[in-house]
């Protein structure tokens, strides 16, 4: 064994440090996908930030403008796959518009239900996945999944599938639901409001949350709307935009409910704001369900062919990530002339840059939580 | 900053978000003109055209007022327009690509779309990044998609496509699908290969054309509908009850013989398979090959739908052999192995797919490549 001898120190007087380039992604845990950036650092701290999307680029788009109406509602489940029943709707509804169809009521109501539930499955799975990133490792993900999992199985029973429904149809929906549709969304109200209830208590004041989340990634809701960033984190800046209550579509003006909003603009409030929003959605469903026809049809008589009249429209409506707009331009044929989709996430993660850029390594994938992106609806 | 080394014992909570009641803040859109009465109060000298869509209320601007005219709308206390909610455009072909700027106000909560048209050559427009940052990638993918040029943009980069793709694919005159650019071949490299490889495609049915008018009629058809997407556009886009009677046969007749060689095609490859004895994409086949073979080819024979493959062209030649291969396993390897590209050159169709296969893609793909790497030796010697 050598012995161990004390060597003289050096001290460099003219020692440069330079910065060095770290690469995370496309297959990183932390970056929720297929999503790159390249981070500049500076010793742990951030000095430049550059994001490469579109990876997982498909042409959604160009598809959509290829096959008639009722053809493109497919792709719509596989823009933001964690809330496909929002999407269809967004779809459908731009469609319905565009070509003047009214839906019968039944169908509207049986569609907000499905649509909010997707919203609290889909910050159920923020939940989980954020609680990995933040360091609360299994504990978080797995009782998320667990109250995930139940809505899932909900939506499977009426529609056949876990992920990509394809249930909304332009018109309506595609059937009826199941029978025992209204006393299986009670019970899972329940146990989802249990669920919420466990979540709050585990995360919300759990130490190394507070610690890492506090005045993190902070967003002023000047910079925040500078960026075009909506939904929950525009929210937690303090601006109280929710296009349900803003520029009310389908039947959001018959309840009553209320728009949970931040005052920091950082990582834990946006947290928050998601949490309290799983709350709010479960009120909005419960006076859904009072209100709802227990009877009727749910698809409107269409003809086979739809020709919209040559004119467009710009739907948007409040999904769990924000505005989730599509874009329809129609030339009086079969098949939609232009169709464009604003993703939330797309404009959400173009503040990526501003946020991170001086904050730390540890930092920068907590922020990337925060924002909750679904790679597959920012590139389309 | 994220250490925990702090000093407080337990963090405190911070109070929960509170609620602001969404009912008392529903509000009535505003009626129809009221935005385009607004524009003109605020920018009396601004020429532009108002269109109500079927939600917001879309105002035309000229490409010189367009900057200024978003400038104001941001700026100004009345129309206070301070999300760009979504950029695009739109290609009108040869009325010029039309770009719109879907706008929103916070506080005011109304909402208005600025459009303004270029024409599709060159089309250039000054940047918004300076108005809202948010318009950087939108600006990009809006560059990359339909090759307009936002003059001043700080990152002019592709966003969603790969960084030295110099495609448009939104464009209408861009086909919707078309031959593939092999993975880390040279995009000018490519397109120098590419005009001739488009003239043998498009040769041999040329050359088959003359031999009968119907059958020519019929490759003609094909042929239009594979490239419709890229030379047609608007005109060609016509449902199937406007059609004339013969357009409408010569569609059908298209279609027809589209997947009858899509057949012809999946049975020559699996006779070609089968006779250079690789085992088939099923594993089953193989062994009870002899067995099946006979007792399925004269039950399909009858009926035209799935299975006229087998009794096609293209696998004739190949289908006599399999019963011959069964008996000896090692053997028919070996003697059927020049029986592979003897489909190829039967049928004169076959020479032109649409869509390569999968091994002629990749058979391609290599070519280029080793085209490409003597020219980087060359260049580099």
């Amino acid at each position: 064994m050598r012995e161990l001898v004390s060597q003289p120190i050096v001290v460099e007087e003219d020692f440069e440090t330079v910065d060095m380039n770290i690469n995370m992604g496309p297959q990183h845990p932390s970056t929720h996908g297929v999503f790159r950036m390249v981070l500049t650092v500076d010793g742990e701290q951030i000095k430049d930030v550059t994001a490469y999307i579109g990876y997982m680029h498909r042409g959604g788009e160009k598809l959509s403008e290829n096959v008639d109406y009722r053809g493109g509602l497919g792709y719509q489940d596989r823009t933001d796959y964690l809330a496909a029943f929002n999407t269809e709707w967004v779809y459908a509804n731009a469609v319905e518009r565009l070509a003047g169809i009214e839906i019968p009521e039944r169908a509207e109501y049986i569609r907000l239900i499905l649509a909010e539930f997707n919203r609290i499955l889909s910050h159920y799975m923020f939940m989980g996945a954020f609680g990995t990133d933040v360091g609360i490792f299994g504990t978080a993900f797995c009782w998320s999944f667990k109250e995930r999992e139940r809505i899932q199985d909900f939506f499977e029973a009426i529609c056949g599938d876990r992920m990509m429904y394809n249930y909304f149809h332009v018109g309506g929906l595609g059937w009826q639901p199941h029978e025992t549709f209204m006393e299986d969304a009670r019970w899972l109200l329940d146990v989802t409001t249990n669920g919420i209830q466990d979540i709050d208590s585990l995360m919300t004041e759990n130490e190394i949350m507070i610690l890492r989340c506090r005045d993190v990634g902070n967003l002023s809701a000047e910079e925040a709307l500078d960026f075009g960033v909506t939904g929950p984190m525009l929210r937690a800046s303090g601006v109280p935009l929710d296009l349900r209550a803003d520029e009310p579509y389908s039947i959001y003006d018959r309840f009553d409910w209320e728009i949970p909003l931040g005052d920091h603009g950082d990582v834990y409030d946006r947290y928050l704001v998601r949490l309290e929003e799983m709350r709010q959605s479960v009120n909005i469903i419960r006076q859904a369900l009072d209100q709802m026809p227990t009877s009727g049809s749910v698809r409107a008589t269409l003809p086979r062919v739809l020709r919209p009249e040559p004119g467009e429209i710009y739907q948007r409506q409040e999904g769990p990530r924000g505005e989730y707009g599509i874009y329809m331009v129609s030339d009086g044929t079969d098949k939609p002339w232009r169709m464009k989709v604003r993703s939330p996430c797309f404009h959400n993660l173009g503040s990526l840059k501003h946020q991170t850029v001086g904050s730390y390594i540890a930092d920068a994938v907590i922020i990337l939580g925060s924002i909750d992106i679904v790679l597959c609806e920012v590139d389309r | 900053m994220t250490t925990g080394a702090e000093s407080t014992p337990k963090p405190a909570p911070r109070a929960r978000p509170a609620g602001k009641g969404a009912k008392e803040r529903v509000r009535t859109p505003p009626l129809p003109g009221s935005m385009a009465d607004l524009y003109r109060e605020v920018l009396p000298a601004l020429d532009f055209e108002a269109e109500q869509t079927k939600w917001d209320v879309a105002l035309t601007v000229a490409p010189q007022r367009l900057h200024s005219v978003l400038a104001t709308s941001q700026r100004d206390e009345r129309l206070a327009m301070d999300l760009l909610r979504n950029l695009t455009a739109v290609d009108w072909e040869e009325e010029g690509l039309e770009v719109v700027y879907h706008l929103l106000s916070t506080r005011h909560h109304h909402s208005v779309a600025i459009k303004t048209r270029v024409p599709s050559e060159s089309p250039s427009l000054p940047t918004v990044t300076d108005i809202w940052r948010g318009a950087e990638w939108a600006e990009r993918e809006a560059r990359e998609m339909f090759g307009i040029e936002f003059a001043g943009h700080p990152d002019p980069r592709n966003l969603l496509l790969d960084e030295d793709i110099d495609i448009h694919p939104l464009r209408k005159s861009h086909p919707l699908a078309a031959i593939e650019i092999p993975q880390g071949v040279d995009v000018e490299f490519f397109r120098r290969e590419h005009p001739a490889e488009e003239a043998a495609a498009a040769a041999p049915a040329e050359e088959a054309a003359p031999a009968d008018d119907e059958r020519a009629s019929r490759i003609a058809a094909v042929k239009k509908l594979a490239t419709g997407a890229a030379a047609g556009g608007a005109g060609e886009r016509k449902p199937d009850t406007e059609l004339t009677p013969e357009e409408l046969a010569a569609k059908k007749a298209a279609q027809t013989e589209r997947v009858k060689r899509a057949r012809e095609l999946a049975a020559a490859s699996r006779a070609a398979k089968r006779a250079s004895g690789e085992p088939p994409a099923a594993a089953k086949p193989a062994q009870p090959s002899p067995s099946v073979e006979p007792a399925a080819a004269p039950a399909a024979g009858a009926p035209a739908a799935e299975a006229p493959a087998p009794a096609a062209t293209a696998s004739a030649p190949a289908t006599p052999q399999a019963p011959a291969a069964a008996p000896t396993e090692e053997e028919p390897a070996a003697e059927a192995a020049p029986a592979e590209p003897a489909p190829s050159e039967t049928t004169p169709l076959e020479t032109a797919p649409i869509k390569p296969s999968a091994d002629e893609r990749v058979r391609r793909a290599r070519e280029l490549a080793a085209a490409r790497r003597a020219e980087l030796k060359r260049e580099g010697g």
